[in-house]
């Protein structure tokens, strides 16, 4: 019994250790990702150039692209991305498409993850030349 | 800054000023029997302008039964809303949004959203026994600037499991609103003067 505690404790520990990552370079986060979202299809593509183009696709079929600038800033000691007049399609953001929109980052098994709501687990997984990996 | 529990007064000048109310050297509405203010940003415990334990309690109750409405506004004037005023990161945030805004003047100011106002341990610690904000834990802020060079700002929580345990479970088992224990939002809102004024944190405190 003893024994099976402490490997789950251990495993626990693991997984908080190497599972998650904080320390997150800015050219780390530059790349494409995909809104985890059933309803819509959501694209971010963050450019090295500053910039970023987001296409969303809405249930009815409709695509949009919009394009602007974005920035890698440390927000409360986190590492964020902080578009300019993004307009998120999540439904638990509130994106005007205007101003500032900050998006907490972390990194998950070498896979960074841009956090549109956490208590809702909205979150864009960044995409690889293979496809999406959650 | 110190407050003295002999007389119910702050020893020094209220430091958000005359926005928290006129009295500043007020505490916790003179009640420091059923209520107590140990930073000076807000005020918790059983009355004063906080929401009270009860309040709390019946919020919790409605989503562990599942009968939480899917989203709650609280506006400026519930006691809900005056307890987050004080919350961490809430004074973060308006300096987030001055920075981002330096230089430009009412009207062109432009909006800050999804600021992640985050809790943790630390964020427990801070919130003691101002009810609300234990209950909300971690949050987000969307900060919306008016053209008279206030700022609107909106705190949202959704109470799920997952925020519950400090996202210690996965979000991926949260349950919709409807069930107990589902998810229900909650917004908060409020406004503050001239920007922010630097940074301060208007109507925090409890006078």
């Amino acid at each position: 019994m003893h024994m099976k505690a402490l490997l789950l404790s251990s495993f626990l520990l693991f997984l908080l250790l190497f599972g998650c990552a904080r320390n997150i370079a800015q050219d780390r986060v530059i790349g494409s990702y995909v809104l985890k979202e059933s309803n819509a299809a959501d694209e971010l593509r963050l450019a090295p150039n500053g910039t970023y183009q987001h296409v969303s696709k809405g249930i009815d079929g409709h695509e949009s692209t919009a394009s602007d600038v974005w920035r890698f800033e440390t927000v409360d000691g986190e590492p964020t991305v902080v578009l300019k007049n993004f307009k998120c399609t999540a439904n638990g953001a509130n994106s005007p498409g205007q101003g500032f929109f900050l998006m907490r980052v972390t990194s998950s098994w070498g896979r960074c993850r841009l956090w549109t709501d956490a208590d809702k687990q909205e979150v864009y997984f960044e995409q690889t030349e293979e496809g999406l990996k959650p | 800054m110190r407050s003295s529990h002999i007389a119910p007064r702050w020893l020094s000048r209220d430091p958000l000023g005359e926005y928290a109310g006129v009295n500043l050297y007020g505490y916790c509405g003179d009640d420091p029997g059923n209520t107590f203010d140990p930073f000076g940003m807000a005020c918790g415990g059983s009355g004063g302008g906080g929401a009270s334990w009860g309040d709390i309690a019946g919020m919790f109750a409605q989503w562990y039964s599942g009968t939480a409405p899917y989203s709650q506004t609280f506006g400026p004037e519930t006691p809900q809303t005056h307890d987050m005023m004080g919350a961490p990161g809430v004074q973060n945030a308006l300096a987030y949004f001055n920075a981002k805004n330096r230089g430009r003047g009412p009207g062109q100011q432009l909006s800050v959203t999804n600021y992640r106002a985050g809790f943790g341990i630390l964020g427990a610690i801070a919130a003691g026994n101002n009810p609300t904000q234990q209950f909300v834990g971690d949050y987000r802020l969307d900060l919306y600037p008016n053209k008279d060079g206030s700022i609107t700002i909106y705190a949202t929580n959704t109470t799920s499991l997952s925020s519950w345990l400090y996202h210690l479970y996965p979000s991926a088992l949260n349950l919709p609103n409807g069930f107990p224990e589902g998810n229900a939002t909650q917004v908060y809102y409020w406004t503050v003067p001239n920007g922010g004024s630097g940074g301060g944190i208007p109507g925090g405190s409890c006078h």
